[in-house]
């Protein structure tokens, strides 16, 4: 870690924290960063690992078999995803008020609905002549 | 130093901010006509320019928040879906609180209303704490260039969906796959079974929610710490301040206000969880009933068999706890400290 800053006055270069104290603190951050990172390369590891390969020797944070098999199969759903991407953006510009929420809501809904659709259709079937 | 250490900070300039503003507005209003009650009698053109600006929003507002407010009735009705929605809400039986019924009624309220709360008031202290404790150290380090590494890695997480955080702590936690099992037992250690073991499973998730929000959290503090008036700090070290008492009594009492609002605006969610992390993350695993059912995961379960008029009442008293909740803690906090308060 460089410390090779330019200072805009000595002032600031008087008021620092001592040089252990900012090893100290790299130290945590640099686990921390660790920390959030890995997780991260082992998405894309796994993106870019063999399918069967997993199922024999599980999970690594390095892949172990490279295959593209991941990327090949989005690449074909094509319109379906940049679709999905576009409805991203949509909503991602158009209210980001409360996020969370509202797709929380969303998504309870749509199952909801989904299991009132599926109970009606069910009651159709049995009672055909009724509703 | 003593001057400086009880001065109250921005509240002077935040005054003499207003008062240019009343003041500017003033000259603004001033060649408009008024009648003897102090009305102003003509529209004109930039009365027509405000309320072009306030349009979209205002249909925005009364499309997607109001309107949806009447939806709020099925919670009180016996909801059933034949056909059109809105008739369908006129048609349907008033039944009164019956809906609020399973809330309450299930053997596992307890654990459920225990989880939800116990976990959000966690989430809250530690969302403030350690967010403001690493926003507070990331600023001091030497290296600017380090430091905006560590914040960027730091973020990442937060741009993942609990849908593939799920699947990531499954290839880390997995019985057969895992790369924690994988550790284990090449230290000649026995296997476990994650998603069987109960007692660890509080303190994934209290440490999956840190992970994933900690980044955000570090972004909006450090946007206050950067944000300051570097004078201040200036004064301090003249007159011999420490780093410490430069924290303690120049960085937290500016910052006073953020964290606050942060506070008040989590403790409105106190009764809501994150549905991902509670029921994605550990996979619905029957074993981990009693750590990981929150209100939002219980209905979701309930929905199975219960009706769309229990979801809504769920949803709703969530909101107007969550309400009645923002308005106590705002009141309490305007109690202690007017100038942090929200409304």
């Amino acid at each position: 870690m460089s410390t090779q800053t330019n200072y805009d006055s000595g002032l600031e270069k008087f008021n620092r924290i001592g040089r252990g104290t900012n090893v100290v603190f790299h130290l945590i951050f640099i686990l921390l960063a660790l920390l959030c990172l890995i997780p991260v390369v082992v998405v894309l590891s796994i993106s870019l690992s063999d399918e069967s390969s997993i199922r024999e020797s599980g999970y690594h944070i390095l892949p172990k078999v490279l295959s593209g098999d991941a990327y090949n199969y989005i690449v074909k759903q094509g319109s379906m995803i940049t679709r999905a991407l576009g409805v991203s953006v949509l909503v991602t510009a158009g209210g980001h008020a409360d996020r969370r929420a509202a797709h929380h809501v969303d998504g309870l809904r749509a199952v909801a609905s989904e299991l009132q659709a599926e109970r009606a259709a069910h009651v159709d079937r049995v009672y055909p002549h009724d509703i | 130093m003593k001057a400086l250490y009880n001065r109250e900070p921005l509240k002077a300039s935040h005054q003499n901010l207003l008062l240019r503003l009343y003041y500017r507005k003033g000259m603004m209003f001033m060649d408009a006509r008024v009648d003897r009650k102090g009305k102003r009698t003509r529209w004109r053109k930039h009365d027509t320019e405000l309320t072009l600006l306030a349009l979209p929003t205002t249909i925005w507002y009364i499309l997607f928040c109001f309107l949806p407010m009447f939806g709020v009735v099925i919670a009180f009705k016996d909801f059933k879906i034949h056909g059109n929605f809105i008739r369908n809400v006129f048609n349907s039986a008033w039944v009164g609180f019956k809906n609020f019924e399973f809330l309450f009624k299930s053997n596992d309220a307890w654990i459920v209303i225990r989880n939800t709360i116990g976990y959000n008031i966690i989430f809250i202290i530690l969302g403030i704490a350690v967010p403001v404790t690493l926003a507070l150290m990331v600023g001091q380090l030497h290296s600017r260039k380090a430091a905006k590494v560590y914040q960027t890695m730091m973020f990442l997480p937060y741009f993942l969906s609990w849908v593939v955080v799920s699947a990531v702590v499954w290839a880390f936690l997995s019985y057969d796959k895992g790369i924690f099992n994988q550790f284990l037992s090449d230290f000649n250690r026995d296997p476990k079974n994650w998603y069987m073991e109960a007692s660890y499973w509080p303190y994934f998730l209290v440490f999956m929610n840190m992970w994933k929000g900690l980044g955000y959290g570090m972004v909006i503090y450090l946007a206050t710490i950067t944000s300051m008036d570097s004078t201040y700090y200036e004064a301090a070290v003249i007159d011999g301040a420490t780093k410490w008492q430069q924290t303690r009594y120049i960085t937290l009492p500016l910052m006073k206000f953020v964290i606050v609002l942060m506070f008040i605006l989590a403790v409105g969610h106190i009764f809501s969880t994150d549905f991902g992390l509670f029921f994605q993350v550990p996979r619905d695993s029957n074993s981990l009933y009693n750590v990981t059912t929150t209100v939002d995961v219980l209905v979701f379960k309930q929905l199975k068999t219960a009706t769309v008029g229990m979801a809504s009442a769920s949803s709703f008293l969530q909101s107007v706890l969550g309400c009645a909740l923002i308005l106590t803690a705002n009141w309490v906090v305007r109690r202690v400290d007017p100038d942090s308060a929200m409304i």
